[in-house]
């Protein structure tokens, strides 16, 4: 389907097999906290593959598990509190979860970019954009200090960054929030890794910042051939940017399509509602927003985790035994025991 | 807004910050955060207020309510001039003009009671006597969604959307004429939003109240107003109806704006040209001569670099500050966004400058 997309619709050549493996195949992710007495599990069961070159956006609200599998994946959580209890992340073909943390140094930054949400917290304030930038570069790539400077001015015109001869020189707090965050997609995509994964890059930004860092992605994404997964909150981000949506709820992934398949015809109450509770400009449509709040982890229902929110629910079907994600065709899935049943409102053109 | 007297009036209002100074009191650095703002505010209507960080909104709230002082202009909340008001009448007439927080999770103490917490503004203002204070906590309750037990527990134990209910019945208890909504729903989640945003426009029904609503999200702000008011940097670049504004807009940055603002239809989104502006803004410490926004405008004239243009006030209410857009007024929703996306300069720059 992605494929097809990039190529403008064209007959696309049969697939080798290589072709065929995903970016990025995560099974049976499993993720707990952990407390003094006892580990609750966050995420659960989690599935999820990311085809090569494919946007792919993790939504969900806050407590929805999409940032801990985010850095999961990189295997960036804090190990005191937050651990893998099992499952596997395969980055074509090489299991993560088994990789020593020296080898993972070699991954992160290499193989996998990152962003995240806020570049202030990320950028080291007592260093230069330029001491950050070579920084990266020379830890992964086998050149020498004028060479890895060059490449980093390179790299702030790449991003979009202006006079990037003088920005290279700047502290962080020299910059705008924007930029900042121009500079954190810099590093990320410093060695071209395969895979770029970005957690709610612009979340912390204005609007019209948001629409530039948008844009910027996109375009990066699409010109280094990355495989990209974003997280967000914000359904208008994936509107913009995503091929494929992966909706998150107190810790699954409760439907899974197309970016169109699931604004236009989303086959899970949860993201029926959550299409319904965003305002648009200029668009007159009730705002309904969903009842209650989702579950705490360790307080998840034992059936459907949506269904004490649910106005379709039905008993004992959708409470007595947990859910799980069934698959509706190739590219799409639902975790609701109705879907097939039920005629869901999606966003009005 | 013609017609009945505004409930909140502001005239001029300019306010500056020094951020930084020398020991000799030289090298200043002053953040000019409103800069000879005006507005109204109808009883019983909403006053939107979308810019985005640094345009200076949330400053105009405080000082509106005399939580900063303003440097200059005049602020009348009914008949009363409030700068010229003594502390004790002030605090009697704070009664009347509330605050929602942003942020659910730091405005409340952690410690507190929620009882104790709705309590407190009552007990500012010495009204009634504890039984009588009792059942307008009682009576504040259900109106916004929680439960009579609630009295008894802390803050810990209630979610997002929860917290920021008992902050609203904070901001009611003493029924007030006036609430300063200060990105009420920017803290909470997508679904959570959408709840207490429907629960502040019953509670604005139920008690005639005036809001003044600033936020980051046109989205909510159209949602929310009777009439927006566009800042950058400072300055009111657009005043009108709700939607007039959302759609009818006539300042090239509203068009950025509205053309900025995600819309979830990826159809649409990805068929539309947006208006993706140059650079960011600048720093409200260095705010450009002439119009703020002409370093990053597709439309500005020679002109737009040295005279700054006054906010024109059309017959309908709807007023925008733009030396082009004004001479021309024909630039108005889609069509502006189009000249904009061209970057042309419209016919009458010959005329202008």
């Amino acid at each position: 389907m992605n494929w097809m997309m990039r190529t403008g619709g064209a007959a696309p050549a049969l697939p080798t097999a290589e072709q065929a493996e995903p970016a990025l195949l995560v099974e049976a992710l499993q993720i707990g906290l952990v407390g003094a007495r006892a580990v609750t599990p966050v995420v659960t069961g989690l599935d999820l593959s990311l085809a090569r070159q494919e946007v792919l956006g993790l939504v969900g609200e806050s407590g929805s598990g999409k940032s801990l599998t985010s850095l999961a994946i990189a295997r960036l959580l804090d190990t005191r509190s937050v651990r893998v209890l099992h499952g596997s992340v395969r980055l074509f073909g090489r299991d993560l979860l088994a990789c020593s943390e020296a080898e993972m140094r070699a991954v992160r930054g290499k193989d996998i970019g990152m962003i995240f949400q806020d570049p202030m917290t990320s950028l080291d304030p007592a260093f230069t954009t330029g001491y950050q930038l070579t920084s990266v570069i020379r830890r992964h790539t086998a050149v020498d200090k004028q060479a890895a400077r060059r490449r980093a001015v390179e790299l702030l015109g790449l991003v979009g960054i202006g006079d990037p001869r003088r920005r290279i020189d700047q502290y962080p707090h020299q910059l705008s929030g924007g930029m900042r965050q121009r500079v954190m997609i810099a590093m990320a995509i410093a060695c071209e890794p395969r895979v770029l994964i970005a957690d709610e890059p612009t979340t912390a930004l204005d609007a019209t910042t948001q629409a530039q860092i948008l844009e910027l992605i996109k375009n990066l994404a699409r010109t280094l051939r990355m495989s990209t997964i974003i997280t967000t909150h914000d359904l208008g981000v994936i509107a913009e940017v995503c091929d494929t949506v992966a909706v998150m709820y107190a810790g699954q992934i409760v439907e899974h399509a197309t970016t169109e398949q699931i604004f236009y015809h989303p086959q899970h109450p949860y993201t029926e509602r959550l299409l319904l509770s965003l305002p648009r400009v200029g668009v007159e449509q009730e705002m309904l927003g969903i009842p209650g709040a989702p579950p705490r982890a360790g307080d998840f229902p034992p059936g459907c985790r949506f269904a004490p929110r649910c106005e379709y629910v039905t008993k004992p079907q959708c409470v007595a035994n947990p859910v799980p994600l069934k698959q509706l065709d190739a590219a799409r899935g639902s975790r609701c025991v109705r879907s097939e049943q039920l005629t869901l409102q999606g966003v009005r053109t | 807004m013609t017609g009945s007297t505004p409930l909140l009036s502001a005239r001029n209002i300019h306010k500056a910050f020094t951020i930084r100074q020398s020991a000799l009191g030289r090298a200043r650095e002053v953040v000019h955060a409103v800069n000879d703002v005006s507005l109204d505010i109808a009883p019983g209507s909403t006053l939107g207020i979308v810019g985005e960080s640094g345009s200076g909104k949330s400053t105009l709230g405080r000082v509106c309510l005399r939580m900063v002082e303003a440097d200059r202009g005049q602020i009348r909340f009914g008949d009363a001039d409030l700068r010229a008001m003594p502390a004790g009448q002030l605090r009697r007439t704070r009664s009347h003009m509330t605050t929602i927080f942003q942020d659910p999770y730091s405005a409340l103490d952690p410690q507190w009671t929620v009882g104790r917490i709705i309590e407190e503004p009552l007990r500012i203002n010495g009204s009634g006597g504890r039984a009588e204070r009792h059942q307008m906590i009682a009576d504040i309750l259900p109106l916004v969604g929680l439960s009579a037990d609630a009295i008894h527990r802390v803050p810990r134990s209630f979610s997002g959307g929860q917290r920021q209910r008992i902050v609203i019945a904070r901001a009611l208890v003493t029924r007030p004429k006036l609430v300063f909504c200060d990105e009420p729903v920017s803290a909470l989640d997508v679904s959570t939003r959408a709840q207490v945003l429907g629960l502040l426009r019953e509670l604005q029904r139920e008690f005639d109240l005036a809001y003044l609503f600033v936020s980051h999200d046109l989205g909510v702000v159209e949602r929310m107003s009777d009439r927006i008011a566009v800042m950058y940097l400072g300055s009111i670049v657009e005043i009108g109806a709700a939607d007039r504004v959302a759609q009818g807009y006539r300042h090239p940055y509203t068009a950025a704006l509205v053309s900025a603002s995600p819309a979830p239809d990826p159809l649409a989104q990805r068929a539309r040209n947006r208006v993706v502006l140059n650079g960011d803004p600048p720093s409200p410490v260095d705010i450009p001569a002439g119009c703020p926004f002409h370093p990053r405008c597709a439309l500005a004239i020679a002109r737009c670099a040295t005279d700054k243009p006054e906010l024109v006030m059309g017959a309908d209410g709807h007023g925008v500050a733009c030396h082009v857009t004004n001479a021309d007024l024909a630039l108005t929703g889609d069509g502006l966004l189009d000249s904009v996306l061209a970057g042309r300069k419209p016919a009458v720059e010959r005329t202008i400058s």
